[in-house]
């Protein structure tokens, strides 16, 4: 009896025992599985509306992409495709189409790693002698711009010396390939990688019944056949901003706004900087250590170290947004704007931006550019706008073609480059009209 | 050696750490799953300092625990598709509105369906005295166990719901019509603003008004909510006073356009004593605007 007692409880431990580790195992693993949940509830908080999520119903808000905000100044954009083809000035939708479809081979020749090559004057001319699209812009800009405005940046080709143009070729070749060519009219410079295009895709580009009749010269300049229909307009220099404009503007630029007295003051000091203010414009200028950062201005932030040309310019973009939305009625509302000029002299950056009206470029020396900024060392050394307001006319004029000015300039000298634009002699200026202004291949010369 | 006395040590620390771990995993629930009765009423003073009045009780109930559901949408895609419900064909014609489309059939039916799932059909010849008749504030005539049987069919294949969620929703007859006045749920809570009332007569569909989406939530997970204390203290942030009658749980409807999905998310209804009513976010506590 007592030996089937002491089995009995023998029994009886080893279930118990077995139980009790099983029991110690669960239990582990519930405290250990509620403490990663709470760990991981921030996560899991994030995860659960993701970015874009909007409550049902309402419109999502559209990021829009550098290259897809129309940067790039066009003056003009001519086809030639199989005996089909023809031209378009800048400001109509014809031309507008070409661009769209030249921007994914324009990008893709330019990225990677691929040299771009300094090529002769004479192998531009026998491309242009072939099927071609042509581009031509009212700036010459470094191919890195290019490269940026026209697709998703990552790592544009390589070149061992600057690379600058206002002018952009691709050239169809029989085997299906595009080769793109860069040029300022002076120098020319071929793409080491090449783009497969569609040749059904091309065809019906070119068949476009909104482009006029075109040739281009040697250098690149181009003479259509139609005569482009231009708005008269009025242009001034109204300077005229609100108290809380002014505040506003001042929390842009990173001054204190307990400083903003009266909108009219002509000179804030902060230990960041100054910010003169004229009737015409204003400008802010960085101190010695002071400055306004990059990173600030970027979607998404960055170390002063890593900030890179393609950071500055959507900084620089981005700048310019905020001041229109802040001063929309004395930074150019109705005009739209492009990119001018991106240069660097040194570890200095300078990005200027232009006003368009009806995409003709409106300046001149009154009005060089409608902002001008400056960078260094990943801040913004100085910031400059132009005040500027346009009215629109409902007059339009008839000019005469790009193709009858050529011929007519060409009389006395050969043009290098002929484009319209607004010139604006001083402000304010009434009536003004679009005119034809060409640079001579003389003026390369000198 | 005597594993006697091994065995019996060995046991006495078993249970001695299941003890332990028991303490452990009770309390973290129990700090998880309640507010405890102090920090409830601490929250309740400095609400009431700030205009907020909530009962304790409403506190320190248990946590209330929801998963994010979701379901593949296309905003476009699923307006053709619930028009197509609604006529019972696919639309002849499709005309774009600021918000949605009107959409209309060959023999002069229309539905205009809104991006917020808003619905409004009236069929071709009854509609509008379906919709005379639901604007009465006439009382309803209730529905014979068998008249109820063929209602319940009838709304289940015309609407393509399942016949025990429509069996739960309000049914009655009035003058000639029967209707059904449901508000969506899953998993016992209701969406947020998602009410419709449809109106059938002879078997066929006349009219519909209010929010409904014809679709189910397909997938879930997990969702680490805030609870009722995190709830009141944002209403607090952002000026609400007022008294507390109700908190409870609801699905709040997104449109999540990277993923193509709608998602339901966890939501509070917060109810007040003047018969405001707030709905806040239980995930990020975000104010939820209620759909016009």
């Amino acid at each position: 009896m007592e030996k089937i007692k002491k089995t009995f409880m023998a029994r009886v431990r080893n279930v118990l025992l077995f139980v009790l580790t099983v029991t110690m195992l669960l239990l582990a693993v519930l405290y250990l599985g509620g403490s990663q949940r709470s760990e991981s509830a921030a996560a899991l908080r994030a995860e659960a509306l993701p970015d874009g999520t909007v409550p049902i119903g309402e419109t999502v808000p559209v990021t829009v992409a550098l290259y897809q905000k129309d940067l790039l100044p066009l003056a003009f954009a001519g086809i030639r495709f199989q005996e089909n083809g023809g031209g378009a000035y800048g400001g109509e939708a014809a031309a507008a189409a070409l661009l769209e479809y030249a921007a994914e081979p324009i990008h893709h020749s330019l990225s990677g790693a691929f040299l771009l090559t300094e090529v002769s004057a004479s192998e531009f001319a026998d491309a242009l002698r072939g099927d071609y699209l042509f581009l031509d812009f009212y700036s010459v800009l470094p191919y890195q711009m290019y490269y940026a405005l026209t697709g998703e940046y990552a790592a544009a080709a390589r070149s061992s010396v600057a690379v600058g143009a206002d002018r952009l070729l691709l050239s169809f070749t029989e085997a299906e390939t595009v080769t793109l060519y860069l040029s300022d009219g002076a120098v020319f410079y071929r793409a080491g990688q090449t783009f497969a295009y569609k040749e059904t895709e091309v065809s019906a580009i070119a068949a476009d019944s909104r482009l006029s009749p075109f040739t281009v010269s040697e250098k690149g300049v181009p003479q259509c056949t139609a005569a482009p229909q231009t708005t008269t307009l009025s242009l001034s220099a109204n300077g005229e901003i609100s108290k809380a404009q002014y505040e506003s503007l001042l929390q842009l630029l990173a001054f204190r706004t307990t400083a903003a007295n009266d909108p009219q003051s002509q000179t804030l000091v902060d230990p960041h900087g100054t910010l003169r203010m004229t009737p015409s414009r204003f400008l802010f200028s960085a101190s010695r250590d002071g400055g306004i950062a990059v990173s600030d201005l970027l979607h998404t932030p960055k170390d002063t170290l890593d900030i890179d040309i393609y950071d500055i310019l959507s900084a620089c973009i981005s700048m310019l947004e905020q001041l229109r939305i802040t001063l929309p009625q004395v930074s150019g509302e109705g005009l739209s704007v492009y990119l001018d000029t991106f240069s660097r002299e040194e570890d200095i950056f300078t990005v200027t931006f232009g006003a368009m009206a009806n995409r003709i470029p409106t300046g001149g020396g009154t009005l060089p550019y409608l902002a001008k900024m400056t960078v260094q060392n990943g801040r913004f050394r100085s910031i400059e706008l132009r005040y500027i307001r346009a009215e629109f006319s409902s007059y339009a004029s008839t000019l005469f073609s790009s193709a009858w000015h050529y011929a007519y300039a060409a009389k006395k000298e050969t043009p290098r480059s002929l484009r319209l634009y607004y010139r604006v002699p001083t402000l304010p200026t009434a009536e003004l009209d679009a005119i034809w202004y060409y640079t001579a291949e003389s003026e390369v010369a000198q | 050696m005597n594993w006697k006395h091994v065995k019996n040590l060995f046991l006495l620390l078993l249970i001695a750490v299941n003890l332990l771990l028991f303490y452990f995993v009770y309390s973290d629930y129990s700090e998880t799953a309640f507010t405890d009765p102090v920090t409830a009423e601490n929250v309740a003073a400095l609400l009431r300092a700030d205009g907020i009045s909530v009962s304790e009780t409403l506190l320190t109930k248990k946590n209330d625990t929801a998963k994010t559901l979701s379901v593949p949408y296309d905003r476009e895609q699923y307006l053709l598709t619930a028009a197509a419900v609604l006529l019972g064909a696919a639309p002849d014609g499709i005309y774009l509105l600021p918000n949605g489309i009107r959409a209309e059939t060959a023999d002069g039916e229309s539905a205009v369906l809104l991006g917020d799932l808003t619905i409004s059909y009236r069929g071709k010849d009854s509609g509008n005295a379906a919709a005379e008749v639901c604007r009465q504030p006439s009382a309803h005539a209730p529905l014979s166990e068998e008249a109820l049987e063929t209602a319940v069919k009838a709304f289940s294949a015309l609407l393509d719901l399942p016949e025990e969620t429509v069996q739960a929703a309000d049914i009655y007859a009035k003058e000639g019509f029967t209707f059904l006045t449901i508000t969506q749920s899953a998993d016992g809570i209701p969406f947020s603003g998602i009410t419709c009332t449809f109106g059938m007569t002879r078997g066929a569909l006349v009219y519909a008004e209010g929010r409904h989406f014809f679709g189910a939530p397909q997938q879930s997970e997990e969702a680490p909510l805030l609870n009722r204390v995190n709830i009141l203290l944002k209403e607090r942030e952002r000026g609400t006073r007022g008294t507390v009658t109700d908190i409870s749980l609801c699905y709040a409807l997104y449109e999540a356009t990277e993923s193509e999905s709608l998602l339901f998310v966890p939501a509070y209804t917060v109810t007040y004593a003047d018969g405001s009513v707030s709905t806040v976010n239980a995930i990020s506590g975000d104010i939820v605007l209620p759909l016009a």
